[in-house]
């Protein structure tokens, strides 16, 4: 298993959008996923990313043997479709494995390195934070509105919209408040506003290891835009 | 950007981040259905704009200072970027965001009136892409699509994309932002005002 | 540190709940001290003003003085403040900034700016003073409360404040985990830190209280010595409001009544065995609940007590087994007709903009008359105007019962009803509960709470024994 610096990571994300932008889909879109791939497992982030590259290869398979067999409209739909899929695939998919394998601390430190705005860090940190919390709270909401025989389907909220809204947006919001505040009281009590430079318990330094990925991604970058 | 009457403290970083969360699900709820199907996908900014309103409303109610509704667009912009989207959409979200945070912080981020055009602004966002479509089309193919997509695509998107789209989708996300607006105000004068989660 | 309170004035904006009159406090350094009183008595205020949240966070108006070491809390910044005086709350699930536990830890050392490796030989450090080696790497979203509460503690104890406040540590723990917290403030107290709690439950603070400050409608009513509060009878706390000081003896008791009144009908599990992503939370379960008696469910973390309660109204679906409902086989859609649970945090289940709404919400016709009656029955008539959100823990959850009624439901689940509540309040919980049963309702409670158990049970069922 191996780390790497969340900067490298990032600007790793900013060579795979160049990579986009500019490498047409083809071989090279199939290399980039699995460099993805590789890059993945070695950070320790194994079920997910194969996964992930499984499923690229079923939908890359699928374009290249079953795509051309269909005809009119479900023909164009789905190339139109595959092609959208095939040009977000490399960002999302590395997008997937960063965020799973960078801890917020971790991220928070790098960027105060960067000298960027905690204005923009603390919000993009408490967003990690707060996606599984909302999973969490909208279980229990929809348990709720299921006690009272409230329904999300079409049918009921034609029947009763009034219900559907207030049960939707007023626990929802409310759970919300409640932990902004709580989450804001507990870090304004740990010293969040110290305005010293962060430190983090991760060493976090530009490595060898760091240097060897961001040269292997960016001559496939430039092997894919020249060649 | 603004520098409001005061800086933006621990606290509302925080709140920021949680209905940063909450405006992009809501987003992603009511536009995803629309962004996955190719002949949908000129809707997408119509489906974005139907649930966020009162999130949104609470949101400025929250943290009424310059700035707050910035940070939620430039953070939306990175997180697109971050995840390969159409850079139209990044920064019609990011200009579309401080634009709104300017028009509502001209009441103060206490008129109603301004505060529900603060959001049809923002609805715009999302339409950025679009909007380089109209005006750049090349560009926006070869950005979406390999290059030498099939003559019959572009035929087929041109065929749908016709002006008349353009103007539905225009008006379509305003009137649904709209709706989704008042809904917000509403909601703000009979539940979160008297929820005590608003002031 | 030392500490000083002059005179202390307070309100919040919008409410007279917490509010603080003409309070004047001492505490030395290396003094235990437990704040106690009914709910919204001011205690937890005190918290906030000592951590700075008052006026930093909550706005209201603050006259007095505090002095931390003869220097006036003005002049600390929020990030000295949080170097001095380390905070503990109530709800494990929202007080950690972090999604794993190692980099929670360590979250008050980076925000202090405390160099890499200093903060790596802290944490070695930390983690073998609190025996917490098995919650280190761990994702926290998956810690049970207990857990959760343990690494909010050690992540303040990495700090090394001089002081530590905290507000209602105990409220969602478990029993297991009450201990622990209470092994852990053993071990601050002996190290000479300054503790201060604001707690409702009382037993696990016996040994440890140095002074005991009881509020009342935001004045110091009166100071208790350790000792004084330790020899003080039930009786007599109760007289104040407050809950026991000691442990519940619950051994041979298991069941106070025995039941032979059969006819009035049951909910009895035949086999019941639940499954949850691929596990098997709830193996082969037979018991049978009466109706008219109260029925509390205790058993360790993770022993499938809130499963056993999502079963039994349709949240979530049995794989063996069946559910008889007065001897009658019921599919799990009628159990969902039937069945009502009342969650611990009720907020979820809160929709309408006022009280007397909430009651009528979703009814094909507005029975406004049944509604007045459900809510006169739970005490809540003189609140119908209320938005449900402005009302106290114990009137929401007042209310999540009533709508129960109003829905005509048979079967009342709940869990944890008194997490959190005073001892007015469980007492009036429990009371509500005996009402329910005496309308021939089948009462269901999970619960940890031993002295509600002991108050109000008529029979325990424990499921870790299974």
């Amino acid at each position: 298993m191996i780390k790497i610096d969340p900067r490298i990571k990032v600007i790793l994300i900013l060579i795979t959008v160049i990579f986009s932008i500019f490498v047409p889909t083809g071989l090279y879109t199939c290399i980039w996923i699995a460099m993805v791939t590789v890059l993945g497992t070695m950070l320790g982030r194994i079920k997910k990313t194969i996964r992930a590259a499984v499923i690229f290869a079923a939908l890359w398979l699928f374009a290249i043997y079953i795509l051309p067999m269909l005809h009119g409209t479900a023909h164009i739909s789905l190339l139109v479709w595959l092609g959208l899929v095939f040009k977000c695939y490399p960002c999302c998919m590395l997008a997937g494995v960063i965020i799973g394998t960078t801890q917020i601390s971790e991220f928070m430190a790098a960027m105060a390195k960067w000298n960027l705005p905690r204005e923009i860090v603390m919000p993009l940190a408490i967003m990690f934070r707060y996606f599984p919390t909302l999973k969490e709270d909208w279980g229990h909401i929809k348990d709720a509105m299921s006690i009272r025989g409230i329904s999300l389907s079409p049918l009921y909220f034609i029947k009763r919209p009034g219900v559907v809204i207030d049960a939707l947006y007023l626990p929802l919001l409310v759970t919300a408040s409640k932990t902004a505040d709580e989450l804001s009281s507990s870090a304004i009590t740990r010293g969040i506003e110290n305005p010293s430079r962060r430190t983090s318990r991760l060493d976090i330094r530009i490595k060898y290891i760091d240097i060897l990925v961001l040269t292997i991604f960016t001559l496939v970058l430039l092997l894919g835009v020249f060649l | 950007m603004n520098e409001g009457k005061k800086k933006l403290g621990a606290k509302d970083l925080i709140v920021t981040g949680i209905f940063a969360v909450l405006l992009l699900m809501a987003a992603m709820i009511g536009g995803g259905p629309f962004a996955t199907v190719p002949t949908l996908t000129f809707y997408f900014p119509i489906g974005a704009a139907v649930l966020a309103g009162p999130i949104f409303m609470l949101f400025i109610a929250k943290v009424p200072k310059y700035g707050a509704l910035a940070i939620v667009g430039a953070v939306l912009c990175i997180l697109g970027t971050l995840t390969g989207m159409h850079w139209g959409m990044n920064f019609g979200f990011l200009v579309c965001s401080i634009i709104a945070s300017i028009i509502a912080g001209i009441g103060k981020f206490k008129k109603p009136v301004l505060n529900l055009i603060a959001y049809l602004v923002y609805c715009i966002g999302p339409m950025g892409t679009y909007f380089v479509f109209f005006f750049n089309r090349e560009s926006w193919i070869s950005f979406m699509l390999k290059k030498g997509t099939e003559q019959e695509y572009i035929d087929k998107m041109s065929e749908v994309a016709t002006g008349g789209m353009m103007v539905i989708m225009v008006v379509g996300t305003l009137v649904v932002g709209l709706l989704s607006g008042l809904l917000g105000l509403r909601l703000m004068r009979k539940q979160f005002i008297k929820a005590g989660i608003a002031s | 540190m030392n500490i000083e309170l002059n005179n202390i004035n307070f309100a919040y904006p919008e409410s007279e709940n917490g509010a603080l009159r003409g309070v004047n406090l001492n505490i030395k350094q290396g003094d235990f001290v437990l704040l106690a009183g009914f709910s919204g008595c001011g205690k937890t205020t005190i918290t906030r003003i000592l951590n700075g949240l008052i006026p930093g966070f909550y706005n209201g108006k603050l006259e007095g003085e505090v002095r931390l070491d003869g220097r006036n809390i003005k002049d600390y910044k929020s990030y000295e403040l949080a170097s001095k005086i380390g905070s503990i709350f109530q709800n494990p699930r929202t007080q950690f900034f972090n999604v794993d536990t190692d980099s929670e830890l360590t979250f008050g050392l980076e925000n202090a700016g405390v160099p890499c490796n200093e903060i790596n030989s802290i944490l070695e450090r930390v983690t073998k003073e609190l025996n917490i080696e098995k919650l280190r790497g761990r994702d926290i979203f998956k810690l049970s409360g207990g857990e959760k509460q343990k690494i909010a503690f050690a992540s303040v104890y990495a700090s090394d404040p001089e002081v530590y406040l905290m507000d209602e540590p105990s409220a969602n723990l478990d029993f297991i985990g009450i201990e622990e917290l209470k092994r852990s403030l053993i071990k601050i107290k002996a190290k000479g830190k300054t503790v201060i709690v604001a707690e409702h439950r009382l037993y696990y603070l016996r040994d440890l209280v140095d002074r005991v400050i009881y509020l009342k409608d935001g004045m110091i009513e009166k100071e208790i010595d350790g000792d004084t509060f330790r020899n003080m009878t039930k009786e007599s706390l109760n007289k104040l409001g407050l809950r026991t000081n000691c442990y519940i003896n619950r051994a041979n008791k298991n069941n106070k009544k025995i039941i032979t009144n059969n006819n009035a009908g049951s909910l009895r599990l035949k086999d019941l065995s639940v499954d949850l992503g691929g596990k098997r939370i709830i193996n082969k379960v037979n018991y049978e609940f009466q109706r008219g008696e109260i029925y509390c469910v205790t058993g360790n973390n993770g022993a499938g007590k809130s499963t056993l309660l999502r079963t039994i109204c349709g949240l979530v679906k049995k794989n063996e087994g069946s559910i008889f409902l007065d001897e009658k086989e019921v599919s799990a859609n009628i159990v969902k007709k039937t069945a009502f649970l009342v969650m611990q945090d009720v907020n979820y289940q809160l929709f309408a903009d006022s009280v007397l709404n909430e009651c009528t919400l979703g009814a094909k016709k507005k029975n406004i008359e049944l509604a007045k009656k459900c809510l006169e029955e739970m005490n809540l008539l003189e609140y119908i105007e209320r938005h449900p959100n402005s009302l106290s823990g114990g009137q929401k959850q007042r209310l999540a019962i009533a709508v129960s009624l109003m829905m005509d439901k048979e079967v009342l689940l709940f869990d944890e009803p008194t997490s959190g509540l005073d001892y007015k309040n469980m007492i009036a919980c429990a009371e509500f509960l005996r009402r329910l049963a005496d309308k021939k309702k089948i009462i269901i409670v999970v619960t940890h709470d031993e002295e509600f158990i002991d108050y109000c049970y008529d029979s325990v069922f424990n499921l870790s024994n299974l």
